[in-house]
């Protein structure tokens, strides 16, 4: 089971840059950079809400789950 | 966070200012300056003899506790040779002291559970576990070379380990439980990290 973040897909098809993304919604750079990479662990739902209203998209949007292929 | 500043920074200020000189005066006033150990002789013989027969007990003997008293009758070769093993327990306290100095900086920045400060606290209990091994070695050693030059029957050898050595073996339990409690908290906090 794995759950990818599309945060980079829908940045740029809004076209907006990370550190404009990263004043809008009030974290730091290298947290966003974080989540844009798919390393966070978890995301909080204040910032999901805080992306969903500055990308004006849905949490469906951002989030994709992809089932891993079973292990022969 | 601030109060953990303030504490490193205080802490810091009175091991600079109190702990460091002590020490190193303390290893030149054992070896250099001869008249603490006469006066400590003085005042140790003016002891046992108010305790009358006991004074003649081997734990009030003149020899178990003042051995090193006569610091200027010892030839040059056994004083440096008293020297060296003292240096290297005066040596091991100051790196474990300058690692807690570093430790110390750490948390005056506010980074506590960090990689850094978990190393850093794994070097020191690494280093005062060495320490505490090492002083009664260095009490037995001590005792031979202090007492070399005597004739012989006066030369004395004692292996020790007193309560002083079960309080310093506490104090590394601690120090060792404190580590494991600074990883926990260093992993959780990198966990912590993640959550965005």
């Amino acid at each position: 089971m794995k759950i990818i973040i599309t945060l980079d897909e829908v940045m740029a098809r809004r076209k907006i840059r990370l550190n404009e993304l990263a004043s809008k919604i009030d974290i730091t750079e290298a947290n966003l950079s974080i989540l844009k990479t798919g390393k966070a662990k978890a995301v909080r739902l204040s910032t999901l809400e805080a992306l969903c209203k500055a990308l004006n998209c849905q949490p469906g949007d951002l989030l994709k789950y992809q089932e891993e292929p079973e292990n022969l | 966070m601030k109060n953990i500043s303030m504490n490193a920074k205080y802490l810091k200020i009175f091991s600079l200012i109190f702990v460091l000189p002590f020490i190193i005066f303390d290893f030149l006033y054992s070896w250099f300056i001869d008249i603490s150990y006469n006066k400590y002789h003085e005042f140790f013989v003016s002891f046992t003899k108010n305790l009358g027969p006991i004074s003649n007990s081997s734990l009030f003997s003149d020899s178990s506790v003042g051995w090193c008293a006569k610091l200027s009758s010892m030839p040059w070769a056994h004083r440096l040779l008293g020297m060296l093993v003292d240096i290297v327990s005066l040596g091991l306290f100051l790196w474990g002291f300058f690692v807690f100095l570093s430790l110390l900086s750490s948390y005056q920045k506010g980074v506590v559970f960090s990689q850094e400060s978990f190393f850093l606290l794994k070097k020191l209990s690494k280093i005062s576990f060495v320490w505490v091994l090492y002083s009664p070695i260095k009490d037995t050693l001590l005792s031979v070379i202090c007492t070399l030059h005597n004739p012989p029957g006066q030369r004395i050898i004692t292996v020790s380990f007193s309560s002083r050595d079960i309080y310093h073996i506490f104090f590394v339990g601690v120090i060792f439980v404190i580590t494991s409690l600074i990883y926990e908290g260093y992993i959780i906090k990198k966990e912590q990290d993640l959550i965005i």
